[in-house]
């Protein structure tokens, strides 16, 4: 056969043929992207319940916590919060080789649904610096957030995260890598040092600094940029943030010491944004009884103290909310527990891989859930992620733990 | 039992059969003398009676350099007979006892508890004595430590500098405090007197005059820190493994005893070593002074003033000396030597500085422990089994 007689030569058939399997293998991930075609179905809105999750961390063991009512640091959870819901007792990190017991880890395990062991970011990304001890971790697999967001119009300032202002590390979780959700479903993190980098960008732009002040916080937010490399330098959170940030500013003023601070700065950035921003799934990422590894064990118990009337504030602020009292589950569970090594004057590190730093449980609490519930059997953290997938309405297909039953009975 | 020997500790002399069952003698004394020091240091109150044992073994170090540097040793006899001939001198022929008097004494309690008195009484002076210079740095350290951690958790911006500069403080006192404290210990072991260690010209001047002896001495202070801090720290990797989780409170609260008497067959030596070597250290720079005439012999106590008299090293010698080794020294007397080597001896010091924070950042003693007792500079306190262990077998026993 003489191809150069055909009119439709073999380069030109293949050429075709691929450029078209190509296009109808791409439709529907440009669809499920939402490129703004108009082609794209609008999502629906969001009736569900909210959904706020307490990351009651950074690292607290059954001991200090759940095991025993008569010692227990966080009294309000176990003795007031536990009747009304269905209690995991036994929730459990899985002993998964190399996989390590830590706040970045367990924060995406509860988010993802999913056990991975991560590394740096700097390992794969050539433009970043290698930091001692750094742990910005990017998933590959999407977040409840990503999920909630693909699948509802929920604006990104109602996907709210609020971070600890020495977790600078965990301030990436807004957004996974994966090619089908991303940055386009990203939530929105709430922490100092997101106040601190619009704060800064305002007050350069205003002129109003005096030479030095203005190196000063230049220098400074260059540093905070640098850090937030998964973010547009100079990008805006949006409009809904820049008004949030801005009461901020007027209420607590620019100095930076009139606003509460640690874990305490949590519940009130988590307060405010029930008031302004109004979010649909919010997770708080306390951290404070963290600061036991080398140090006080009363840093660790008073942090289990401030973590449970940070919790007490919240469940009120949403009971005294007409449009939050009944429509509002709160999930409550530890990144992960700690070690319990009996040679150690401080035994409560939590990165070498023992059972107690294993051990941690989870609570499910409000309208529709059942109350008083003890299941007394093995379950894991990254269940959390396919649980509240289920409590909203959203199925996070990654996920490789089953929902929580219970929660649903 | 009498325990006086006139053996060292673990010296092994080569005798002939005749002598053999004094030989086995002495070593069984020489082992039992071990044990006992090992055993005190497991204990916070037997710790001070190793202190005052100690002193008692640096005074009779410092009377042995002196012997070495006198016309009587190469008469072919021995210190111990020396020490015998010499009335005055007789305790110190043999190494000290723990408990037992003075052999001469037959019967009484003097007899039964005098060394025991007088190792508590000698301990908690010396001890009280290191403490009024180390001290001090050690609670500025326990105090950074707290500060700084307050300040992490109470998130105090306002504070942030209290404990990063106290800790500088206490690292500065602690350098000024190691350039006097080892030989003011042997000063007041010399003489038996706590109030001579605060001869603060005395000590100085005998600081001066021995520089490089001072770098060693840092040297080997820090050197057999090192095994000490890491012996202190090691337990925090046995506890994390299955081994650990496997044990009742009762197991590992022994398994932890046992280790901690094993780590003091390294610390307990350790800390005899450094004394001795402090303790000739001390006599050189006084020989060499005295014979120099910039101490005089009224400064020193009756005891040095009747040894250095008996031993004729009294008489001043001549000055001539050309070997590198003596125009090293004389260098290290000029201004510019001797802040070169006060330079070198505060980075020795620095350097256990690091040592002490690194041991204590990977492993929090309880009350600071780590920070305020460095075992072989103040209270030779070996044992650091936690006390909740001791609490928990307790409660377990309780039940």
């Amino acid at each position: 056969m003489n191809s150069e007689s055909s009119p439709l030569d073999r380069r030109t058939f293949l050429r075709t043929t691929a450029l078209g399997a190509v296009a109808l293998a791409g439709a529907p991930r440009m669809l499920a992207r939402g490129l703004g075609t108009g082609l794209t179905p609008p999502l629906p809105e969001y009736h569900g319940p909210n959904v706020i999750l307490i990351r009651f961390g950074g690292g607290v063991r059954r001991r200090e916590s759940i095991a025993d009512p008569a010692n227990t640091w966080c009294p309000y959870l176990l003795k007031e919060l536990v009747p009304r819901g269905v209690f995991y007792p036994r929730m459990e990190i899985d002993q998964l080789r190399d996989l390590n017991t830590s706040h970045g880890e367990g924060t995406l395990n509860l988010i993802t649904g999913k056990y991975v062991k991560y590394e740096d970011a700097a390992k794969h990304r050539a433009d970043l610096e290698k930091h001692l001890l750094a742990a910005r971790f990017e998933s590959a697999v999407p977040t409840i957030f990503e999920y909630l967001r693909g699948a509802f119009n929920v604006p990104d300032h109602q996907a709210i995260m609020i971070n600890g202002e020495d977790r600078p590390d965990e301030e990436y979780y807004d957004f996974s890598n994966h090619h089908l959700f991303g940055v386009r479903f990203r939530s929105q993190t709430l922490s100092l040092r997101k106040y601190k980098t619009w704060l800064y960008r305002n007050q350069l732009g205003e002129g109003k600094l005096t030479a030095d002040e203005r190196k000063a916080k230049a220098k400074e937010l260059a540093k905070f940029e640098a850090n937030d490399f998964r973010t547009k330098p100079g990008e805006s959170p949006g409009a809904a943030l820049e008004s949030f940030w801005q009461d901020w500013r007027e209420h607590y003023g620019d100095n930076g010491f009139v606003n509460p601070r640690g874990d305490q700065l949590l519940t009130a950035l988590a307060l405010r944004s029930l008031k302004e921003l109004r979010p649909k799934l919010m997770m708080v990422s306390y951290q404070d009884c963290d600061y036991v590894h080398w140090g006080y064990l009363s840093h660790y118990t008073n942090g289990i103290r401030l973590m449970d009337e940070g919790i007490r504030q919240l469940v009120a602020a949403v009971e005294a909310d007409p449009e939050y009292r009944d429509n509002t589950v709160f999930v409550i569970a530890p990144d992960c527990g700690r070690d319990d090594n009996p040679f150690m004057a401080v035994p409560c590190q939590h990165h070498f891989n023992t059972r107690p730093a294993h051990e941690i449980f989870a609570l499910v609490f409000g309208p529709g859930i059942a109350r008083g519930q003890i299941v007394d059997k093995l379950t894991q953290q990254i269940s959390v992620a396919a649980t509240i997938g289920k409590l909203m309405g959203f199925t996070p297909k990654f996920a490789e733990a089953p929902v929580l039953g219970e929660v649903f009975a | 039992l009498n325990t006086e020997s006139s053996s060292p500790l673990v010296t092994a002399p080569v005798v002939p059969r005749s002598e053999l069952a004094p030989t086995l003698r002495r070593w069984f004394v020489a082992a039992l003398k071990l044990l006992v020091g090992l055993t005190l240091t497991q204990f916070f109150l037997g710790s001070f009676l190793v202190v005052g044992w100690t002193q008692r073994v640096m005074r009779r170090a410092t009377l042995e350099a002196w012997w070495r540097r006198s016309g009587h040793v190469r008469t072919g006899g021995t210190f111990a007979e020396f020490c015998q001939a010499e009335g005055s001198m007789r305790e110190f022929g043999q190494w000290p006892n723990w408990f037992l008097g003075p052999v001469a004494l037959t019967v009484g309690w003097r007899r039964l508890f005098g060394s025991l008195l007088a190792n508590w009484k000698l301990g908690l002076l010396s001890a009280f004595n290191t403490a009024v210079f180390t001290l001090p740095a050690g609670l500025l350290w326990t105090f950074a430590w707290y500060a700084g951690w307050q300040n992490s958790f109470h998130k105090g911006y306002e504070h942030h500098l209290v404990g990063p500069l106290t800790f500088g403080f206490g690292v500065v006192l602690f350098v000024l405090g190691m350039f006097y404290v080892p030989l003011a210990q042997a000063r007041q072991a010399s003489t038996g007197d706590w109030r001579a260690f605060y001869q603060f010209g005395l000590v100085a001047k005998l600081i001066r005059r021995s520089w490089l002896a001072s770098a060693g001495l840092a040297v080997l202070t820090a050197g057999l820190m090192f095994p000490v801090i890491f012996f202190k720290t090691l337990p925090f990797v046995f506890g994390y493994g299955d081994w650990a989780a496997s044990k009742t409170p009762a197991e590992l609260l022994t398994a932890s005893s046992q280790y901690f008497f094993l780590t003091a067959l390294w610390g307990f030596p350790a800390y005899v070593i450094l004394r001795r070597v402090a303790a000739r250290v001390y006599a050189h720079a006084v020989l060499m002074c005295v014979q120099r005439g910039s101490v005089g012999e009224d400064e020193l106590s009756d005891q040095e003033w009747a040894a250095l008299h008996q031993l004729d090293l009294i008489a001043p010698r001549s000055r001539r000396t050309w070997h590198w080794s003596v125009k090293l020294l004389a260098w290290l007397g000029t201004r510019t030597g001797q802040l070169a080597a006060g330079g070198a001896i505060a980075l020795i010091w620095l350097v256990l500085t690091v040592q002490i924070f690194l041991g204590e950042f990977l492993k929090y003693t309880e009350g600071g422990r780590g920070w305020w007792n460095q075992p072989l500079i103040q209270l030779p306190w070996l044992d650091y089994t936690p006390t909740h262990l001791q609490q928990a077998v307790k409660v377990s026993r309780d039940r």
